[in-house]
């Protein structure tokens, strides 16, 4: 298909999993910033990177793109924490391993899930740093080289304010089904501190 | 066939049946207007209006083009009335929006390519609407006249009827600019 045919079937997508009722409110919030990092988020982020992992907060619109660059990397934009099986299955099409479980707010996965995926030997990681534009899509991009045994996980956790916040890790091995959980008091879905809002709040 | 009412909530469903008919919409699209911009909005239109009414859809109603080109002409009827009336478009996508130079390229394509649909399009307008509308989907569009009839919601026997009353009426009217109207289907009543 065209670039415009594609397009707008990502926007079509996003218009699918709204109930009638909701879709003029929702396509407002399409339109508007609404992503929030929070302090303890924040402070997720920083306790994870060295072992391969990065939080960050979204909102609910529902729309994805994987796109297989020249250059054999992958990038990956994340609008919204919805239709977590088609990003899934457009992933594993582009031969990227990858588990996505999105969980409603409060829920987390009983730990420990699976098996953290290390550095490479120079310290290198196996996806670039996650960016988030100014209209509210989360950006990361994959390398080419991704190790058969490595597995992407994109995965969600509960922030202050009952908002939910995406995870991306790296799994070394294959990762076993997310037992869902109530969130626990202590512990992000991916073994660090919770995001309780007890830190400074900020957009992230 | 696809059970048109999980398109409503299903994505992939939706998505299934979009790249089955976006080529279709975007023709029928073409062979009615000639601003690649203004198309791109209403191959937009089209599909959020299939969205938005897949849940009401009946078998009765015909095959899924027939009732997907009948929700295409009333959004480009709709886009008629709004311009006649000099009214604001409020779409809920902005197809333009999502259209690049190589796009651009690919609409005027298209649209090159339906211009004697297009001419026809527009003698149509001498014809009152219910002939026309029966003859616009059978003659632009290629659907039978039955289909076009389910599509217009409206009987067979009287889609047929206006049809014929149409194919007469051109025939007086637009032969002499040979526009292909003795190569409409012969029908009975």
């Amino acid at each position: 298909m065209s670039n415009f045919e594609e397009r707008l079937l990502r926007e079509l997508r996003s218009q699918v999993v709204v109930p009638p009722t909701d879709r003029g409110q929702r396509r407002l919030l399409w339109r508007s910033p609404r992503l929030v990092l929070a302090g303890g988020l924040a402070a997720v982020l920083a306790a994870a990177a060295s072992a391969g992992v990065f939080f960050l907060s979204a909102g609910t619109q529902a729309a994805y793109a994987v796109t297989k660059n020249a250059d054999g990397t992958v990038t990956v934009e994340i609008d919204s924490l919805s239709d977590a099986a088609g990003l899934q299955a457009k992933l594993q099409a582009t031969g990227v391993n990858a588990v996505v479980q999105y969980l409603p707010a409060g829920k987390a996965c009983k730990q420990p899930w699976f098996t953290p995926a290390g550095v490479g030997a120079a310290g290198e990681t196996h996806g670039s740093e996650v960016q988030r534009t100014s209209d509210g899509t989360t950006r990361f991009t994959i390398s080419g080289n991704l190790p058969s045994s490595t597995t992407l996980v994109v995965t969600t956790q509960t922030g202050p304010g009952n908002e939910r916040a995406l995870g991306i890790a790296w799994a070394h091995g294959d990762v076993p089904p997310c037992e869902v959980v109530d969130a626990p008091a202590g512990s992000g879905p991916l073994g660090g501190p919770p995001a309780d809002g007890s830190a400074q709040s900020g957009q992230g | 066939m696809q059970e048109l009412a999980e398109i409503t909530s299903d994505p992939d469903a939706f998505e299934r049946f979009y790249r089955q008919h976006v080529e279709a919409v975007q023709r029928f699209v073409a062979r009615r207007v000639d601003d690649p911009y203004l198309a791109a909005d209403l191959t937009a239109d089209v599909f959020v209006a299939v969205i938005e009414s897949a849940s009401s859809y009946r078998r009765s109603r015909g095959e899924p083009v027939a009732w997907l080109f009948g929700i295409a002409r009333n959004v480009v009827a709709g886009e008629r009335r709004r311009k006649a009336k000099d009214l604001r478009r409020a779409a809920q996508i902005r197809g333009r929006e999502l259209v690049d130079e190589d796009d651009l390229a690919a609409l005027h394509k298209r649209i090159d390519g339906e211009s004697a649909a297009r001419e026809l399009y527009q003698e149509l307008t001498r014809l009152p609407a219910g002939e026309r509308a029966v003859l616009e989907l059978v003659a632009l569009d290629g659907l039978s006249p039955g289909e076009a009839g389910r599509a217009l919601g409206i009987g067979a026997v009287a889609a047929r009827v206006r049809l014929h009353r149409a194919r007469r009426r051109l025939r007086s009217q637009l032969d002499p600019l040979d526009l292909g109207t003795n190569d409409l289907p012969e029908v009975t009543t």
